[in-house]
């Protein structure tokens, strides 16, 4: 099929072909200066004619000027209006199609650049194309450098028919998946399918909202504009209008968002319980104050623009601030009255809809001054005059709102959920195009989903449109002041790597040595227990290669093995090296929720409303390593609770938010298996190797449920520590004390008498190498101290401990040798 | 070739579609002017009080004549306003819309001549600069 022939016998070959020779910017200009210089010839001719400096012998000149380019200028406006008209609307905007149409105008774009046939060097040279690979992120440079080095003169079979219309969408698609070298090309630019499609999305949408705003005169345009004298025959609101707004002719609601509406679902519910005749109340449920608003400001759009149940047009939408309302009166007398006047007004006005921007907050302001603001409210709510929409958290919803009987009859409520991906990257897509104008920045495509993906992924808290939001206007200022005019994949990976401290995007160099030498630089702090570093670190690898399931938990390890070898040592060294500071730890002591009180302080308790201590510690700090100290002391439900964590990667707490724990390490120790282990070391077994036997060992004493021992990445075992590695910790910990002494200009020797004396007295069977640090600061500090007091030790002085002669070798002799 | 394929096809649209395109604006701007002006709820709501304002007869004030009397005043006084009001624009917008109305078909005369005046225009302008 010969592409030329193909258009030259479509209808829309005469729009294609102005537009190829006059692209719309072109003509635009051309009607700005035929009519600029029309004017100025009129304004010229006029003067020529009227005035008597000799010049009206050239007025008939000038006045032939002015006819030509009259001429010329209708000829401009004739072609735009053809242009516009006869074709565009139709095929770009409104999706209609005449017969005979075999593809799309943007399709069209696409084969009028084709040459030789060959689809893909149109598609790559055309507008459009252009515009959908800089969204992908691909220059213009890079895109003549594939078409240079490409295998030559691809012929396609275009998937064209005479009953299906063929969408710029699906030829982008076709070509994808039926040109490799095309495909290939994008996946070096880390580009896939669905990415490209995005792309191919967002600049379609550019185009058809650009063509929908600039006919003024369609029906949906015009009717925006409200009828003067609408409200005429509703009454006026003086007292109410103190302390509220009329979201009618609110700011966000000039926001441009054509023909779009998000949240459908939650709109419709509240519109069917609006239409109600009477009890037409209801409550808007949500978490953030963002979400309930911009619900509201949906329905307030679709009152302005007409397309709501009959009996909500003429509604005028207020929005009563509590804060404001509630701090204007001391008295308990005169809130009441005010309230009870604004009752009356809203009643008497007849086309009020009455938003409290706080509901709850209005029943403590009223309750704070001992009055009732839920039985004030009583006797308007069952009038069909008045209608309430109140605005909620989740929390508060439940805590105060829903056990009220009386109150959740008259009033409906609509739980806004939170939005998928795709609307809040749609969303965000015209937030981006202001942005861009306005700080003469460029998004890639990838880049506004890993602002979109990175906000839920990363911030667990609030939801998680606002945080892309936020996000979004935070990179602005970071990215001007880095300097960065392209904001891609990798610009926005950078900025949440700041934000998070968690390594993002591709692997950098620092980081894969980081990686790679995982076991050895955790082997710096935690000595002997190869094998257990071995697997954590392996499966720390898997999880950062991106093989990890995103919906766990970075990694979740058992650590089993008695008190003092190196669990919770192992623990801290992994918050450095794989979040930068030892601080990343979040330590639970498991032993304090045994009981069912305790389990509900970590979870928390729908009864007394208490966000859970776990809740509150992964929401302050959503990045890290979680330690649960003495796992197999925490009450059943706690380890339940565990369980679903381990699975999906979040739990939900008592009010029903969702916390997530998909960016941390959760590490559970427990010394259950202790004695197995000591007594299998004394039978000379190696209890590493051994891990199957001793998970059995607990699962017969019904220490862990079997299920929940399968859900962790990793049952690591922790042997207990040989002599030589008790001398070796004994000499680190020393080490961290004569630094500290050097500090002071004393120099401390430390001995392989030292060491092992350290390591025989300080360490012992049941604690392993815990006493140690104890036994360094009461007999080898202690002495030093002892000594610089009474002055014998001073700045300068090298000091070294030697056995008591004659003595047994249980107390090390502080041995002072001045080297000044 | 190429010009005169595009030339066809654009006097078919000129004749045909352009002129639906234009009825059907507009239909648009009137229907949208007719409710800017609110006309329809205008004329149903011509009686009523304005803004809903006025006062409300209080019980067993029947003998009590002065009372009643005010009452009702005030309130013939409010819907005397509205009338008033509403009058205006209903003959405003009437005025405003027929004029609007008469464009229509100038402008359609205008279009449906616009190649000729073209031509008309070049010759002129011709004419002009080289007399």
């Amino acid at each position: 099929m010969d592409i030329k022939e193909l258009l030259k016998n479509s209808p829309l070959y005469p729009v294609l072909v102005i537009e190829s020779v006059f692209s719309s910017h072109l003509r635009r200009l051309l009607i700005n200066l035929a009519g600029g210089l029309l004017l100025v010839l009129f304004a010229l001719a006029t003067f020529f004619s009227a005035s008597n400096l000799g010049l009206s012998h050239l007025a008939p000149r000038v006045w032939g000027l002015v006819c030509l380019s009259l001429a010329f200028y209708l000829v401009a406006k004739m072609t735009e209006w053809y242009f516009n008209s006869s074709y565009y609307f139709d095929n770009v905007a409104l999706n209609r199609y005449q017969p005979g149409d075999l593809f799309t105008f943007t399709v069209g774009r696409v084969l009028l650049a084709t040459k030789n046939n060959d689809v893909l060097y149109g598609f790559l040279t055309s507008i459009v194309g252009g515009k959908v690979l800089r969204r992908c992120g691909i220059s213009a440079q890079e895109v003549a450098k594939f078409l240079e080095l490409r295998p030559a003169g691809q012929f396609y079979k275009l998937p064209i028919s005479p009953d299906k219309v063929l969408k710029f969408r699906e030829l982008v698609t076709f070509l994808f998946q039926n040109d490799v070298s095309f495909s290939q090309f994008l996946a070096d630019h880390n580009i896939n399918e669905a990415r490209l499609i995005g792309a191919v999305n967002w600049v379609i949408y550019e185009i058809e909202f650009n063509e929908y705003r600039k006919r003024w005169w369609s029906s949906s345009n015009l009717s925006r504009l409200p009828g003067i004298a609408k409200d005429w025959g509703f009454g006026n609101t003086g007292t109410l209008n103190k302390y509220s707004w009329d979201l009618l002719y609110g700011i966000e609601f000039s926001s441009d968002l054509y023909g779009y509406s998000s949240r459908l679902d939650e709109i419709n519910q509240i519109e069917n319980v609006l239409a109600k005749q009477k009890e037409a109340n209801i409550f808007i449920v949500a978490d953030t104050s963002s979400e309930r608003m911009d619900v509201v400001w949906n329905l307030v759009r679709r009152i302005k623009d007409g397309v709501i149940p009959p009996s909500l047009e003429y509604k005028r939408p207020v929005l009563l601030n509590s804060a404001v309302f509630v701090s204007r009166f001391k008295e308990k007398s005169e809130l009441e009255t005010e309230l009870f006047k604004i009752f009356k007004e809203v009643e008497r006005a007849g086309n009020i809809l009455l938003i409290f921007d706080n509901f709850t907050y209005l029943m403590q302001g009223f309750g704070a001054l001992g009055s009732n603001f839920v039985e004030l409210l009583y006797p308007f709510l069952n009038s069909d005059s008045v209608q309430i929409i109140g605005l909620v958290g989740n929390n508060d919803f439940h805590q105060e709102i829903e056990s009220n009987i009386s109150l959740m009859a008259l009033f409906d409520r609509v739980f806004v959920r939170p939005l998928p991906v795709e609307s809040i990257i749609h969303n965000l897509e015209q937030t981006v195009w202001s942005i861009e104008e306005q700080h003469r920045l460029f998004f890639t495509y990838p880049a506004l989903l890993t602002i979109v993906e990175g906000a839920g992924k990363y911030f667990s808290v609030s939801d998680s449109s606002d945080k892309a939001g936020d996000l979004l206007t935070e990179i602005i200022p970071w990215a001007k002041q880095k300097g960065y005019k392209i904001i891609d994949e990798d610009i926005v990976q950078e900025l949440l790597q700041s934000k998070t401290g968690i390594p993002i995007g591709k692997i950098k160099e620092g980081e894969k040595e980081k990686l790679l030498g995982l076991e050895k630089s955790l082997a710096e702090r935690v000595i002997g227990q190869s094998e257990a570093l071995t697997q954590v670190s392996n499966a720390l690898r898997r999880a950062r290669s991106g093989i990890r399931n995103e919906k766990k938990p970075i990694g979740s390890f058992l650590f089993l093995g008695p008190t003092g070898v190196g669990k919770t040592e192992t623990a801290k060294a992994l918050a450095e090296t794989m979040f930068g500071e030892e601080k990343a730890l979040l330590r639970l002591d498991m032993s304090e929720f045994q009981t069912i009180e305790g389990s509900n302080n970590l979870i928390g308790s729908a009864a007394d409303g208490r966000p859970g201590l776990l809740a509150k510690l992964v929401r302050e700090n959503s990045y890290g390593v979680l330690l649960l100290d003495e796992f197999e002391k925490a009450h059943p439900d706690v380890h339940n609770l565990f369980l679903t964590i381990f699975d999906e990667g979040y739990f939900s707490d008592k009010s029903g938010r969702q916390i997530s724990l998909r960016n941390m390490i959760i590490i559970a120790t427990s010394n259950a298996g202790a004695d197995f282990i000591w007594q299998m070391v004394r039978e000379g077994k190696r209890p590493e190797a051994e891990a199957d036997l001793i998970i059995n060992s607990l699962v017969t004493k019904a220490i862990f449920k079997p299920e929940l021992l399968n859900r962790f990445d990793s049952v690591v075992v922790y042997r207990p520590l040989s002599e030589d590695e008790l001398k070796l910790i004994s000499r680190l910990m020393l080490g961290r004390l004569a630094k500290r002494l050097m500090n002071q200009g004393i120099t401390l020797i430390i001995n392989d008498y030292l060491a092992s004396i350290v390591a025989k007295l300080g360490a012992n069977e049941v604690f392993g190498a815990r006493p140690m640090q104890r036994f360094i600061q009461d007999h080898i500090e202690q002495q030093i101290a002892d000594n610089m007091i009474k002055g014998s030790v001073k700045s300068g002085d090298v000091v070294s401990f030697e056995p008591e002669i004659g003595a047994d070798d249980d107390e090390p002799e502080l041995v002072i040798r001045n080297k000044k | 070739m190429r010009f005169l394929v595009i030339s066809l096809h654009y006097f078919g649209w000129h004749y045909g579609r352009a002129i639906l395109e234009f009825s059907n604006i507009y239909k648009n701007i009137l229907v949208f002017l007719f409710n800017f002006f609110s006309i329809p709820i205008l004329v149903q709501s011509y009686f009523a009080p304005w803004r809903r304002m006025g006062e409300e007869y209080k019980k067993n004030i029947v003998d009590d004549f002065e009372a009643v009397a005010s009452v009702f005043v005030i309130n013939l006084i409010m819907r005397l306003v509205g009338i008033f009001m509403r009058t205006l624009i209903i003959v405003f917008g009437s005025v405003f819309i027929f004029v609007v109305a008469l464009l229509f078909p100038i402008f359609l005369i205008f279009w449906l001549l616009l190649p000729l005046i073209l031509v008309v225009l070049v010759m002129l302008g011709i004419g002009l600069l080289f007399k």
